[in-house]
């Protein structure tokens, strides 16, 4: 609660870097940071420390845990006992708290940004630090504009500090949340902690960004650097930690000893015997007989296009085509904000595309229109990404969620066929091999809040799969499943792909496209920039997902996969 | 010294199966919530005692007015005001029950039932209608009220409180209109026995009551339609991406809501003979503490219509027992908002002991 004049001052001290260089106590220690969520562990003995001065990088795929060491520390959640975090010499209590984070002078640029939309950009800037003169005295708005006109200058951005954030762009609104977060720091110290923070960001902006965060670190802040990607990560930070499923894969790499190959190296990991092994779909997913659950009408007929996907477009998708035929499996992927992680929901008719025609047998679907009906009966289903929220009712059973689509389709009006059910839970708990407390036959009564996440997702697929679908999209189907789980599920994937579906993935698993896409594309910025056709390995995909690709000429990536069609198309860089 | 034959141990299925679910969480204890689960074949067991400790508070409710006024609670009198006098009760509870087990929420449901219970007596007394025509006319003005409450709220997608909030004060100011500020009464004993008509001791819009009661259930319990209702109030995306129109579901949550307040409108004037649309206030707070009353009972955390009929009877059996140790008048709106406030505090707790 500094006195309001002290605070001002704050901003205007002289640059007076009070450790850097040559400073030897690190700004920030951590240590052993782990975090378990019901059985699943996602973090793991996490242990970094970031010096003055410097931009570390925190580097990993989706799911192996950066959000969740984000979270841990600006306070969302408590760690497991046994972490201890340190800054400046200073341990902090844990779960973190926002004055002890503030007094640390750690600020966030979290990942959503954290915005407010219905407040102006002055107010979202100094949150939580006007309140100290609420109490006391009226705030002096035209003071607290001008703070944040200048603190935006800095950023050299003219904003106006009297906007609403709701109206502004997503490059203004990453301005803003970073406006926020310089605004809380202690001139020549503190931590800011990026956390994607140039996913939305257009090219100019990013490398404004850039000069920025080199500022920062050369005035003697610190800097940690979330990021997915490579080239960030070579330009600006000093030091890297790569995670890798929960735990540290590397830690603390200087990076002028690393090129892009071996950062790609270090985040796709050498498969261990468990990973690889867990990758070869097991008997246990792969029954003897053709699942019934599977079949689909009108014969085999492997090979034939299934649907084909002309001009989709949406936020950040612009004009994608590709076929799918039947019995293939297409991979899609793509870095976060690509485009590739909205293809899912926009393919099945979820989510209105801003343009895009489906063609399936039963006819063509104008995705721009209200096409989830459509979608559905012409057998385009969609694992949604978020599980828990998306695809399944937590509250209600197994059972319930099992027959949902189904339930009229297999019930008189006024009568759920008990019978149909009892043998849809049967079959899917024997074919899926969903597991849960009490053994086989009480499956189906449990809760699916009852359940494990592989158990959950499992639940999913056989909600969808019981439909005898034509097109199954999924999306990151193997996301917060243990290894176990996620074996058998990439082998129904196969098994369901035998069976006669067309199945679209987009995931951001480097590992699992590899082990059953029988073609991945790779969308880059709303485009599809390359078809790996054939088996590929995960370091071929991680490449491509990495890579930046040139400026293209107006039309040269028009969508079509016609150009790329059956060979390695290498992007030219 | 005889020595204990060492037996290899036999396998011991219980344990295999816990090492079986070891994936899964709370392994080795078969989940208490399998019990509140619908689909389960409940009957003793662990969730038994929270579904129907209701009844117990109940009788335990009646055996202390039975204590303390043997002479005027232990009367056939007694049995039949609690249960001949609630149907509208009943029926306006569903017609809530409708609206929030779909998670949305129709606070106009109690002036709708004003607007049906006057216009019936207007048309009649004041404008020699046919009261059967009359109590069609105005069952249809509470649909058509529940209409518009569904179209503002689903399609135009504004905020459900204070939409029905508004809706509310509009048709009590109606009825209070039509009314001429007073009581509306002179229906015909004929039209009466419509309600009245008594049928093994009671009156037979009780039958109506628990009729409508079980039928709504079996609807949610039974039928495709029902699951589809379950789905909308767990989760709207989960159910909007299976093909369920929800949005239809919704708007016609709120069409229900508006037949049932029409219903319950008409029966209550129908069994008293006029009324006076003041009175329509007491029916709000009564109506939300039956559904939520409910939740502590049958399905227990849940709105549903069996709990919910039987917390219509618990509230009535409570202000009839306090009404003869001489409380009058105001003890109802106490009685009321304090049962709510327990009854939702423990459907709260309920609902964390097995989350």
């Amino acid at each position: 609660m500094l006195p309001f004049s002290a605070r001002r001052h704050r901003y205007g001290a002289p640059d007076r870097p009070e450790t850097w260089p040559g400073a030897t106590r690190p700004r920030l220690t951590v240590t052993g940071m782990s975090k378990t969520f019901g059985q699943s562990r996602v973090l793991d003995q996490v242990s970094l420390s970031i010096m003055p001065g410097e931009v570390h990088a925190l580097i990993g795929h989706n799911g192996s845990g950066k959000s969740t060491f984000v979270k841990v520390l600006a306070g969302f959640h408590a760690p497991d006992p046994g972490c201890a975090v340190i800054v400046d010499g200073e341990r902090l209590r844990m779960p973190a708290r926002a004055a002890e984070l503030s007094a640390g002078s750690i600020t966030f640029v979290h990942q959503d940004l954290g915005l407010v939309d219905g407040l102006s950009v002055t107010e979202n800037c100094l949150v939580g630090r006007f309140t100290a003169e609420r109490f006391t005295r009226r705030i002096d708005w035209a003071a607290e504009h001008e703070l944040v006109r200048a603190i935006l200058a800095g950023l050299d951005s003219d904003l106006d500090p009297r906007a609403l954030v709701g109206g502004l762009s997503a490059a203004d609104r990453t301005t803003v949340a970073i406006a926020r977060a310089v605004a809380g720091r202690r001139h020549g110290s503190g931590l800011i902690v990026l956390d994607e923070a140039t996913r939305a960001l257009p090219r100019p902006a990013q490398e404004h960004l850039y000069g920025l965060i080199e500022g920062v670190a050369a005035s003697g802040g610190s800097v940690l650097l979330i990021t997915h990607r490579v080239g960030e990560v070579r330009r600006l930070a000093d030091r890297v930690s790569v995670l890798r499923d929960g735990k540290l894969a590397a830690s603390c790499l200087a990076t002028s000893a690393l090129d892009e190959a071996g950062l790609g190296q270090l985040l796709a990991g050498r498969r261990d015997g468990a990973a690889s092994s867990a990758l070869s779909p097991p008997h246990t997913a792969a029954p003897p007989e053709p699942a019934v659950t599977v079949t689909v009408a009108g014969g085999s007929g492997a090979g034939e296009t299934c649907a084909r996907v002309e001009g989709l477009s949406g936020v950040a998708l612009d004009g994608v085509g590709f076929e799918v035929r039947r019995g293939e499996v297409l991979g899609v992927t793509g870095l976060i904000g690509s485009g590739a992680d909205e293809l899912p929901a926009l393919l099945s008719g979820a989510h209105r595309a801003a343009a895009g025609l489906l063609t399936v047998p039963a006819g063509t679907i104008d995705l721009s229109r209200r096409a989830l009906h459509r979608c559905l009966d012409a057998g385009v289903v969609l694992v949604p990404e978020r599980r828990d929220s998306d695809g399944l009712a937590l509250k209600l059973s197994v059972r319930e969620n099992l027959a949902l689509p189904l339930v009229r389709r297999h019930s008189r009006p006024w009568k759920v066929r008990g019978g149909w059910e009892d043998e849809l839970v049967r079959r899917c708990t024997g074919e899926l091999d969903i597991r849960a407390p009490g053994g086989p036959d009480r499956v189906g009564q449990h809760q699916v809040d009852q359940l494990s996440g592989g158990n959950r997702q499992k639940v999913l697929f056989g909600k969808w799969l019981a439909t005898g679908p034509r097109l199954l999209v999924l999306h990151e189907p193997t996301q917060g499943v243990d290894i176990g789980a996620r074996a058998q599920l990439l082998g129904l994937i196969r098994h369901a792909a035998a069976g006669g579906v067309a199945i679209v993935m987009a995931s951001i698993e480097a590992e699992d496209l590899a082990a059953v896409c029988d073609r991945v594309l790779v969308v880059h910025r709303g485009r599809i920039t390359a078809e790996l056709a054939g088996p590929c390995t995960a370091e071929e995909i991680i490449r491509h997902t990495y890579a930046e690709p040139v400026r293209q000429e107006p039309g040269a990536a028009d969508g079509s996969v016609a150009s790329h069609k059956n060979e390695q198309t290498e992007v030219p860089r | 010294m005889t020595e204990q034959p060492t037996t290899i141990p036999a396998p011991d299925p219980v344990a295999a199966s816990r090492r079986l679910m070891a994936v899964s969480p709370r392994s080795g204890r078969p989940g208490r919530r399998a019990w509140l689960t619908r689909g389960g074949s409940a009957r003793y067991g662990p969730g038994f005692v929270s579904r129907w400790a209701i009844l117990g508070v109940w009788a335990a409710m009646a055996g202390v007015y039975a204590a303390v006024e043997p002479h005027q609670f232990l009367q056939v009198g007694t049995v039949q005001t609690i249960f001949g006098s609630q149907e509208a009760l009943v029926f306006i509870s569903l017609g809530l029950l409708a609206t929030l087990i779909v998670n949305e929420f129709d606070l106009s449901f109690a002036s709708m039932q004003g607007l049906a219970a006057t216009l019936v007596p207007v048309l009649v007394v004041e404008h020699g209608w046919n009261p059967i025509a009359a109590s069609a006319v105005a069952i249809l003005a509470t649909l058509t009220a529940g209409a518009v409450n569904g179209f503002l709220v689903v399609k135009a997608g504004v905020d459900r409180i204070v939409v029905t909030l508004g809706m509310a004060n509009v048709l009590l100011g109606l009825a209070l209109a039509l009314a001429n500020l007073s009581t509306v009464s002179g229906l015909s004993p004929g039209f009466a026995r419509l309600a009245n008509q008594e049928i093994l001791g009671l009156p037979v819009s009780f039958y109506y009551g628990l009729a409508a009661t079980l039928g709504f259930a079996y609807v949610l319990r039974f039928t495709p339609l029902g699951r589809h209702i379950a789905f909308v109030g767990a989760n709207r995306e989960v159910a909007r991406l299976a093909g369920v129109r929800v949005d239809r579901i919704r708007f016609g949550s709120y069409v229900v809501s508006g037949l049932f307040s029409g219903i319950g409108g008409v029966l209550l004037v129908a069994s008293v003979g006029g009324y006076d649309p003041t009175s329509s206030v007491i029916y709000l707070p009564a109506g939300i503490t039956a559904v939520f009353l409910g939740m502590a009972a049958v399905r227990p955390g849940q709105f549903n219509p069996i709990g919910m009929f039987i917390g219509v009877y618990l509230l009535a059996t409570g202000v009839l027992g306090l009404q003869l140790l001489g409380y009058t008048g105001w003890v109802e709106d106490v009685f009321y908002g304090a049962v709510l406030i327990v009854a939702v505090t423990v459907s709260a707790l309920l609902r964390r002991r097995t989350a």
